[in-house]
C-alpha cells in the first residue's frame, strides 16, 4: 500500500475526478511512487475501493468516451486511445486488479469492465472514422477545380454538308432495299447522251453545255448521273431499284448558284406495273423521310429527254421562320421507252420511273447557304460550322 | 418568253387574272416564272383620279412664261385649276388628267395638290411618257375630242400591262410564239382560241417576186424550206404605238415599222423572219450557201464576225447578208431609206443553227427558235401574217408569187393511244371523251375508238408528239397530276452497300473523328500542278486527261492527285488568318487510258498544315510531323481492316527522308509524308505540312476475306517481358520488330516498340530501342523458362542479323 497524491496519480485523476487526497490501491504490487527510473511506464494506480465497484467502471467508461468524443485531431485521438484502451489504462488496471478482489465481486467487475472496454473501442472506431471522413472531405474540398475550364482538346473535324446529305439519302433508300451504284465520271457519248434519248443535235445537248475530253474518243465529263442508270440497266435484269449519287459536270460559269461541278443523286425503278402513282408515292415518302413528315410535294409537268411523262417535283418548303413556299426540288418522270430500247429492256413489259436531285441545292436550302462557291472553297470557318454539334471549335 | 396579257387576250378570251392563269398554266407544265406589272399601277384610286378632261381655258401664268394656268373640266361640272408646262396646251383640247390621289407610273406616293410659282395646281395634264404609253414628252397628249370628260383613262387608254414570263420546256418551240401559248391557255381554260388571219393579202403589180429577186438555195441539206417574198413601196417610219408597246412589253426594242413587224410576227407565231432592203442586195438575189472559210460579216451590232464552212449564210450575189437564222448584216439593213423589201421565212437544221450560234458566241431571239428545228409548215403562215401587216401598216404592195424552195415533206403518221396503257401509266381513271377533248384542244385530229384513239398531230407539234407515250403525257398533264394517288412500290430488299461504299463512308467518318474537316475541291485543275509537285519531265503522272473546252487554264485537266486541291485550300485558309488546320477529301483521280477513257481511282487524302500554336490551357498542341500523319493513316487503314507497313519512298513532292509508301503485303495502298519545301513554296503553304493518302480500292482489295476467328487467350494470363538493345541508327525499326515477331515463336503474341533513345550514354550513330513482348499460350500458364526462352531467342537473332547489343 502506498499513498499517492493526486498529482502523481494524474492519469487516475482524469478518470475518476478525485479532488482530494485518497489512499489508493495500487495495481502493481511492486510499484513505487514516484516511479523509479528503471521503469519506463508510470505505475498503474487506482483508488482504494474503486476497483471493487461497477459504478466506478461506468465512470471510467463515460470519462473515456467523453474524451474520445472531444478528440478533434488524429493525434488527440491517438493519445486518448493510449490512455483509455492501452495497457496502462484505468480499465486495464481494473482488469489486472480483478484477481485481487473477493471472488464474489470478480464476476460482476469483470463483466462490467469488458462492456466498458467494448464501448471504449467502439467510441474510438467511430471517432476514428469521423476524423478520417472529416479529413477526406477537407482534402477533397481543397482539391476543387474550376469546372468551367475547357476540357482536354479532343477535336473532331466536320463532314461536308453535301456528304452529310448524300449519306442521309442513301440511308433512306438502302433502308428500303435499293442498291447504290456509281459509274465513271469520264463517260462516253452513248451512255451520257444517246442512250438517254438525247441524240446528236438534240436541244438538251445544247442546254447542258458539256465538257468534252480532248482526244478522238468523244468522251465527256458526265453531265448527270443518269449514265449510271443506263449501265445498271445494261448489266442487270429488272426488277431494278437503284440510287446513283455522284459528281457531275456542266460547262457553266461559276457563280453563286451555278457550278461547273456539283453532285446529283438519281434514282431508277424498273419493274412490272410501275406507274406515275409509284413515282409520286415514292418521292412523297422520300421527301418526308428527308425533310419531315409534314412536307408536301406536288408534281408539275416538265420536259426531260429521258423520261415521258416528265415532272418537276416541288416541295412546300417551310423555312425556320415558318414561311412556306413551293420550291423546285427535283426532276422526275416515267422512263422513256426509247431509253429502255437502248438498254435492251422491253417497254411493253417493264415500266419504270426515275428522278434526280442536286445535292448542293438541297444542302444550301437546309443550311441557309446562299453562295454555292462556299461549298467548294474548303474554308475551315465554313466547314467547321457543320460538325456533329454545330461549331466544333 | 414574255407574253403581254393584253396580246394574249386577243387570241383567247380566257377571262382570268394573271395570277390565276399563271397557276393553271404552271400546273399544266407551262411554267410561269414571273408576273410583271408595267405602266400605271392598277389601283382603285386611279379609276377616280385618272380621267379624260376638257381644257376650258388656258391662260398665261403671271410669273412664268412657259407655264399656263388652265381650267379643266373633268366631268363633275367643277373645272379644276391646273398649271401646265406643255407648249401645246390650249383651250378646247381633250386631254388626260391626273387629279390629286392618282398613283402615276414609277411614283411611290399619290399625286398631291401643288403650288407652281405661287399658283395652285389641282393635278396634272399628262404627256405620253408620264403614263408610259410612249416616249413622247414634247407636250401633252391630244386625245380624241369625242371622249367625254370624266371618263376613266383606263377605259380608253392601255394604261397598264401585265406580262407573263415563261420558262418553257426545251422541246416546245411552238410555245416560243404567243399563239402557241394561247393554244395551251385555251386547253387549260376551255376558252375558244381565236386564230390570227393567215391568208395572204392580195398581190399587186405585174412584176412577180421571182423577177424582182433571184434565189438560189445551194445548201439544201441545211435548209429544209426557204421562202422569200417581195414587197414594194414601203413607207418607212415608226410602227404604231400599240405594236411598240407590245414589243416593248415582250422585251424587244422597237426599231422601225418593217423590222418591228418581223419581230412582232416572230413573237406571235414563233417563226423568225428577216427583212432585207431589196435595193441593197447585189443582184438583187439571195444565195443560201455555206460560208467560205474565214468569210467576214459585219453584223447589225457593228461587230465583224468570222465565219467557217460549217456555218450557213444567206448571201447576195457577192457576200453574206445574214448568218442564217442568227443575225443580219449591216449592209442589207432595212432603214429609213428603204423602199422595197425581201422577206425571208425559212427553216434551217436546228443543230447547225445551234453550232453556228455557239461558234459565234451569238444567241438571238431568232437562233433560239430556229435551233430547235421548226416545223416546215410554219414559214407560209408567218409570211402571210407579216405581209398583211406590211400592207396595212406600211402601205406596202405585195409582189405576186414568191420563192418557196423545199423538198417534198412526209406527212406525219397517225398515232394510236391505247386507253388501257394511258391509265396504266398515269394511274388515273381517264374518261376517253375527256382525253379526246384535250388532244383536240391542242390541235390534234382524234378518231375515237373503243379501246384506243387514233390521233393526227398538228404541224406545230410533229417534233414533240411522235409516240403513244408523248400523247399520254399530254393527256396526263392536262388532267393534272394532283389527281394521282401516291403508292409505294413493294419490292424485295435485295441490295446492300458494296465494300467500296462501306469503306469510303467508314474512313471518311473516321477522318472526321480524327479532327479532319472534309473539303470538296474541283476535279479539274491547272496542268501546272505537275510542276508545282516537282514531278520530273518524264514522270508518267504528267500524263493527264485534258478537257477540250475548259472554262480556263486553271481548270483544264482532270486531277491525278487530291493533294494540289488540298494544298490550295490550305493556302487559302492561311491567307485568311487560319495558320493551321486539318483537311481531307474523298474523291477520284483520273489517269488517261488508251481508249480515251480514264482509270478513275477513289482516294482519301488528308493534309495537316501549319503547326498549331498553344491554344489550350492544359498544354501544347500535338506536333505536326511525319509520325502524326502516319498514325492517322494507320488508324484509317485499320478501319479498312488492314494493317499497313511503311517503307521509305521517293516521291518528288515529299521530303526525301520523311515519306513512306504504305503497303499491305506486296500491295501499295497509300503514302504518307512531309511535303517537300519546294512544293510548299509553289503552293504558297507555310509548313509544316504533312499528308497521308489511301487508295480505297486497294484497301478493299487487300482486306481479309474472312472475319477473325476467336482464340481463347482469356482464361490464362499473358506475361510481358522487356528487352532493351542498342543498334545502328540506320536499321529500320520495322525490320527489328518484324524479326522480333517472326523469330520469337508462336508463344509471342505481340511485340511493341515502347521506347527509342539516342544520345547520352548511347554511342553516336547508335540508337537504343526497348521492346515489350507479350507472351502467352492459349491452353496453359507458362513457366518462367518458357517465357524467357523466346525473348532470348529474339535477342540472339537480333544480335546476329543487326548487330544488336543487349542493354542491362
Amino acid at each position: 500500500m502506498v499513498k499517492c497524491d493526486p498529482f502523481d496519480c494524474r492519469r487516475l485523476q482524469l478518470t475518476v475526478s478525485v479532488s482530494d487526497t485518497r489512499t489508493v490501491n495500487c495495481g502493481d504490487p511492486v510499484a513505487r511512487f514516484p516511479p523509479d527510473a528503471g521503469r519506463s511506464d508510470p505505475a498503474i494506480l487506482y483508488p482504494v475501493g474503486f476497483v471493487s465497484t461497477t459504478e466506478n467502471i461506468d465512470e471510467i467508461q463515460s470519462a473515456a468516451v467523453a474524451e474520445i468524443a472531444a478528440a478533434d485531431t488524429p493525434e488527440a485521438l491517438e493519445a486518448a486511445r493510449v490512455r483509455h484502451s492501452g495497457r496502462k489504462s484505468a480499465l486495464a488496471a481494473v482488469l489486472a486488479g480483478i484477481g485481487g478482489l473477493p471472488p464474489e465481486q470478480r464476476g460482476a467487475v469483470g463483466k462490467g469492465a469488458n462492456i466498458a472496454r467494448q464501448a471504449i473501442e467502439a467510441a474510438l472506431a467511430e471517432r476514428q472514422q469521423a476524423l478520417e471522413s472529416q479529413a477526406l472531405s477537407a482534402s477533397l474540398t481543397a482539391d476543387a477545380l474550376d469546372v468551367t475550364l475547357p476540357g482536354d482538346p479532343v477535336r473532331a473535324g466536320a463532314q461536308h454538308i453535301v456528304t452529310q446529305l448524300w449519306n442521309e439519302i442513301e440511308e433512306i433508300f438502302v433502308g428500303m432495299g435499293w442498291q447504290i451504284a456509281d459509274g465513271p465520271h469520264i463517260e462516253d457519248d452513248f451512255h451520257n447522251f444517246t442512250a438517254l434519248n438525247i441524240p446528236e443535235g438534240h436541244p438538251a445537248r445544247a442546254e447542258t453545255d458539256t465538257f468534252h475530253i480532248a482526244g478522238p474518243a468523244n468522251h465527256v465529263l458526265r453531265t448527270h448521273t443518269s449514265p449510271v442508270q443506263v449501265r445498271v440497266m445494261e448489266t442487270q435484269e429488272p426488277p431494278i431499284y437503284v440510287v446513283c449519287p455522284g459528281t457531275v459536270y456542266r460547262r457553266e460559269d461559276i457563280d453563286a448558284t451555278h457550278g461547273a461541278m456539283f453532285h446529283q443523286l438519281e434514282g431508277l425503278a424498273v419493274d412490272e406495273g410501275l406507274s406515275m402513282a409509284h413515282l409520286k408515292g415514292m418521292l412523297q415518302h422520300f421527301v418526308r423521310e428527308l425533310l419531315g413528315p409534314t412536307f408536301e410535294i406536288r408534281l408539275r409537268p416538265d420536259y426531260f429527254p429521258f423520261t415521258e411523262p416528265s415532272v418537276e417535283v416541288d416541295v412546300l418548303w417551310t423555312d425556320r421562320r415558318g414561311r412556306s413556299t413551293w420550291l423546285e426540288l427535283l426532276g422526275a418522270g416515267m422512263v422513256d421507252p426509247n431509253v429502255f430500247a437502248h438498254c435492251g429492256i422491253d417497254p411493253e413489259r417493264w415500266t419504270g420511273f426515275a428522278w434526280g436531285l442536286g445535292l448542293e441545292r438541297v444542302a444550301m436550302l437546309r443550311h441557309g447557304v446562299s453562295d454555292l462557291r462556299l461549298l467548294f472553297d474548303a474554308d475551315l470557318r465554313f466547314l467547321d460550322q457543320f460538325g456533329d454539334a454545330g461549331s466544333v471549335r | 418568253m414574255r407574253v403581254p396579257m393584253s396580246w394574249l387576250a386577243e387570241l383567247v378570251d380566257h377571262g382570268l387574272a394573271a395570277e390565276a392563269l399563271a397557276d393553271k398554266l404552271t400546273a399544266a407544265g407551262i411554267k410561269v416564272e414571273a408576273i410583271h406589272h408595267l405602266g400605271t399601277p392598277d389601283v382603285p384610286a386611279n379609276r377616280e383620279s385618272l380621267l379624260i378632261g376638257k381644257v376650258m381655258e388656258a391662260g398665261r401664268h403671271p410669273d412664268a412664261d412657259k407655264l399656263s394656268v388652265c381650267m379643266v373640266e373633268v366631268g363633275d361640272g367643277e373645272p379644276r385649276q391646273i398649271v401646265c408646262g406643255a407648249p401645246n396646251v390650249r383651250a378646247g383640247l381633250t386631254v388626260a388628267v391626273s387629279l390629286p390621289g392618282a398613283l402615276l407610273p414609277g411614283a411611290d406616293k399619290p399625286l398631291k395638290k401643288a403650288k407652281l410659282r405661287g399658283v395652285e395646281s389641282n393635278g396634272m395634264i399628262l404627256s405620253g411618257r408620264e403614263l408610259e404609253l410612249s416616249d413622247d414628252h414634247s407636250g401633252i397628249m391630244e386625245l380624241d375630242e369625242t371622249l367625254a370628260a370624266g371618263t376613266p383613262l383606263a377605259d380608253v387608254l392601255p394604261l397598264s400591262e401585265t406580262v407573263l414570263e415563261f420558262e418553257l420546256p426545251a422541246n416546245r418551240p411552238d410555245l416560243l410564239g404567243i399563239w402557241g401559248i394561247a393554244r395551251e391557255v385555251a386547253t387549260v381554260t376551255g376558252a375558244q382560241l381565236i386564230d390570227p388571219d393567215t391568208t395572204m393579202p392580195t398581190a399587186q403589180g405585174d412584176r412577180p417576186a421571182e423577177d424582182l429577186l433571184g434565189l438560189e438555195v445551194v445548201a439544201r441539206d441545211l435548209t429544209p424550206r426557204y421562202m422569200a417574198t417581195v414587197l414594194t413601196g414601203v413607207t418607212m417610219g415608226p410602227s404604231p404605238d400599240w405594236m411598240q408597246r407590245r414589243l416593248d412589253a415582250a422585251g424587244m426594242r422597237p426599231i422601225n415599222n418593217v423590222v418591228d413587224i418581223t419581230n412582232y410576227v416572230m413573237l406571235l407565231t414563233g417563226q423568225p423572219l428577216h427583212a432585207f432592203d431589196l435595193n441593197k442586195l447585189a443582184g438583187p438575189e439571195l444565195v443560201v450557201r455555206r460560208a467560205t472559210q474565214g468569210e467576214i460579216i459585219t453584223t447589225l451590232d457593228g461587230v465583224e464576225r468570222t465565219m467557217t464552212t460549217d456555218m450557213l449564210a444567206i448571201c447576195d450575189a457577192e457576200k453574206p447578208a445574214v448568218v442564217a437564222g442568227v443575225f443580219g448584216a449591216q449592209f442589207a439593213e432595212v432603214d429609213d431609206s428603204t423602199r422595197d423589201i425581201a422577206l425571208e421565212a425559212a427553216t434551217f437544221v436546228g443543230p447547225n443553227v445551234l453550232a453556228t450560234s455557239w461558234g459565234l458566241g451569238l444567241r438571238t431571239e431568232s437562233s433560239r427558235r430556229l435551233e430547235k428545228g421548226l416545223s416546215h409548215d410554219l414559214p407560209p403562215v408567218a409570211t402571210a401574217v407579216a405581209c398583211r401587216l406590211l400592207v396595212e401598216l406600211c402601205g406596202a404592195s405585195l409582189a405576186p408569187g414568191g420563192h418557196d424552195v423545199h423538198d417534198r415533206f412526209n406527212e406525219a403518221e397517225p398515232i394510236t393511244v391505247r386507253h388501257a396503257r394511258t391509265e396504266a401509266i398515269l394511274a388515273m381513271d381517264v374518261d376517253t371523251n375527256r382525253s379526246a377533248d384535250i388532244l383536240r384542244s391542242l390541235g390534234c385530229d382524234v378518231e375515237e375508238g373503243a379501246d384506243r384513239h387514233v390521233v393526227q398531230v398538228p404541224y406545230w407539234r410533229t417534233r414533240d408528239l411522235e409516240r403513244e407515250i408523248d400523247l399520254i403525257e399530254e393527256i396526263g398533264r392536262h388532267l393534272g397530276y394532283d389527281e394521282i394517288k401516291g403508292e409505294i412500290p413493294r419490292l424485295v430488299a435485295h441490295a446492300k452497300r458494296t465494300p467500296m461504299q462501306t469503306v469510303r463512308e467508314r474512313l471518311s467518318r473516321l477522318a472526321v473523328d480524327l479532327g479532319f474537316s472534309e473539303a470538296i475541291t474541283l476535279h479539274f485543275v491547272p496542268q501546272s500542278d505537275a510542276d508545282k509537285l516537282q514531278l520530273p519531265a518524264d514522270d508518267p503522272r504528267r500524263d493527264v486527261v485534258r478537257i477540250a473546252n475548259p472554262l480556263s487554264e486553271d481548270v483544264a485537266v482532270m486531277r491525278r492527285s487530291l493533294l494540289p486541291g488540298l494544298l490550295r485550300a490550305a493556302a487559302r485558309n492561311q491567307a485568311r488568318q487560319l495558320p493551321a488546320g486539318r483537311l481531307f477529301e474523298v474523291g477520284r483521280t483520273y489517269a488517261p487510258l488508251a481508249d480515251g477513257g480514264a482509270d478513275e481511282r477513289e482516294w482519301i487524302v488528308g493534309l495537316m498544315f501549319g503547326q498549331p500554336g498553344r491554344d489550350h490551357w492544359r498544354g501544347e498542341a500535338g506536333v505536326v510531323d511525319f509520325y502524326a500523319a502516319k498514325g492517322v493513316a494507320e488508324a484509317l487503314a485499320r478501319a479498312g481492316h488492314v494493317n499497313v507497313a511503311a517503307t521509305s519512298s521517293d516521291n518528288p513532292y515529299g521530303h526525301p527522308g520523311r515519306q513512306a509508301t504504305l503497303t499491305v503485303g506486296e500491295a501499295k495502298v497509300g503514302w504518307v509524308g512531309e511535303l517537300h519545301p519546294l512544293v510548299l513554296r509553289d503552293f504558297d503553304v507555310k509548313g509544316p505540312a504533312v499528308a497521308w493518302g489511301l487508295d480505297l480500292q486497294a484497301l478493299v482489295d487487300n482486306a481479309p476475306a474472312e472475319r477473325p476467328l476467336f482464340e481463347n487467350l482469356l482464361s490464362v494470363p499473358g506475361s510481358t517481358r522487356d528487352l532493351a538493345l542498342v543498334v545502328d541508327a540506320t536499321v529500320p525499326a520495322a525490320d527489328i520488330l518484324a524479326l522480333a515477331r517472326k523469330s520469337g515463336g508462336n508463344l509471342v503474341r505481340d511485340v511493341q516498340l515502347f521506347d527509342r533513345y539516342q544520345g547520352g550514354q548511347v554511342p553516336a550513330g547508335k540508337v537504343s530501342l526497348a521492346l515489350r513482348f507479350t507472351i502467352a499460350a492459349a491452353d496453359r500458364t507458362l513457366t518462367d523458362d518458357e517465357i524467357a526462352k523466346p525473348v532470348g531467342k529474339v535477342a540472339d537473332r537480333l544480335a546476329k542479323e543487326f548487330g544488336a547489343e543487349l542493354r542491362g
